[in-house]
């Protein structure tokens, strides 16, 4: 909780000081990428969105701040690892981290490929199951789970989504790990934002004795539920395949 | 207040809601007010000035607009499982009121309670849930203990007592 309003008054300090607001926000409209994954600035939404409810504590710095654009209120450790992995994720970077893990022996690498492509095939891969990130979070889904994410989420109710980042996805006898993401042209996760609400009241009480030093907040959460449509994983491509296809484009 | 006396519940979705498509839970929407009184000017204005906009981005949701004399304004909204719920509108502005009136639209109608998990899954494992004796060799478990096999003591690396020992001899 601490680190939470350490984060707020850090935000609060930069919002008011427009140097650094401008300078920060130049430098993130660069890195940021166009998901609504991992994405600092927030898209510009219209007055009427659960994103600056009174009843939220976060908010009363976005409804008093000149520049509403720029929110952060989440823990420090969450913030860290979203801003990491959003600054690999430059438009261009991405393709990087989309890899499958090359194994040393190459007719081992064919063997596993060969059968996961023959079970996708044949249908045998049972229940699909996908890690995701969202938000710092990792969660793992399988179609017809519901997701909760905690704090502001900008998709709003109805929206269709496709969970980009996918760590890892798995069948009944195979799982691939990606490192740390896998291509976008092999898996795909689908959801649909069924649900945004308050969490119920949750109590913030400090207390130090001896002190007469008491604290008493009530706050809500925001939380956004995500249901989980579709897992899809595509074939993937043989060794010999992908060496044609190299081959055809160096040709091109 | 204890904390096994906060009533909770776990995850749900109303009818498998957005399986297919997402419908909108709230169903009816009442804005109620009062012509004269002042505590009621903000939702007046809002009235006035956004309750258009609203009806016109839910074609759904049915308004209903219900004057009382010199009582408080207030939003009552009920959904598709049939609950209702009301929210007091005392002293904000019409803005808010809007938040407000989006808030319920977005809602499931489902009672706002602690949340036990922030997940809900039907299949929890698609490979089978591990246990210590997962990849382990069933010959364990019909072994009769004291086992010699088992009771040997296990290869390592040089340890520092062979180290030691091997300086020893080398010294002699």
């Amino acid at each position: 909780m601490a680190a939470k309003t350490c984060t707020k008054n850090v935000m609060n300090f930069i919002m008011r000081s427009p140097k650094f607001y401008t300078s920060i926000k130049l430098k993130e409209l660069l890195l940021c990428r166009q998901l609504y994954f991992g994405c600092l600035v927030r898209p510009c939404l219209g007055g009427s969105s659960l994103h600056s409810l009174p009843g939220n504590r976060f908010s009363s710095a976005v409804v008093s701040s000149p520049f509403p654009s720029l929110v952060s209120c989440r823990t420090k450790s969450t913030r860290k690892a979203d801003i990491q992995i959003s600054m690999n994720l430059g438009v261009c970077g991405i393709e990087k981290l989309e890899d499958f893990t090359s194994l040393s022996d190459k007719s081992l690498e064919d063997e596993v490929t060969g059968q996961i492509n023959e079970s996708l095939e044949q249908g045998n891969t049972g229940r699909l199951y996908a890690v995701v990130y969202i938000r710092g979070i990792q969660h793992k889904v399988t179609a017809g789970d519901l997701i909760v994410v905690k704090y502001d989420f900008p998709p709003n109710v109805g929206d269709r989504l496709r969970l980009e980042k996918v760590l890892a996805v798995g069948g009944k006898d195979f799982s691939m790990i990606g490192q740390p993401l896998l291509s976008r042209n092999f898996v795909r996760v689908d959801a649909t934002v069924v649900e945004k609400t308050l969490s119920h009241n949750r109590v913030w009480f400090v207390y130090q004795k001896r002190r007469s030093f008491k604290k008493f907040h009530l706050y809500r959460e925001i939380f956004t539920v995500l249901a989980i449509n579709s897992i899809q994983v595509a074939r993937l491509p043989e060794q010999n395949e992908e060496i044609e296809n190299q081959s055809t484009q160096k040709l091109e | 207040m204890a904390n096994n006396a906060i009533p909770r519940d776990f995850l749900k979705n109303v009818l498998q809601n957005g399986m297919g498509r997402y419908v909108c839970q709230l169903q009816r929407i009442t804005f109620r007010f009062c012509k004269s009184h002042p505590g009621s000017r903000h939702m007046r204005d809002f009235i006035e000035n956004h309750l258009l906009d609203f009806t016109q981005k839910n074609p759904g949701v049915v308004v209903y607009l219900q004057p009382r004399r010199h009582r408080p304004p207030s939003i009552v909204a009920e959904f598709l499982n049939g609950r209702r719920e009301s929210m007091e509108m005392m002293r904000k502005e019409p803005q808010e009121i809007c938040k407000w009136a989006e808030y319920m639209r977005g809602r499931s109608g489902v009672q706002i309670v602690n949340m036990i998990h922030n997940n809900h899954t039907e299949t929890p494992s698609t490979q089978g849930i591990w246990h210590p004796f997962m990849f382990r060799d069933s010959e364990t478990a019909v072994a009769k203990f004291p086992d010699p096999k088992y009771s040997a003591v296990r290869e390592t690396g040089k340890t520092a007592t062979d180290y030691v020992l091997e300086e020893f001899n080398n010294k002699e």
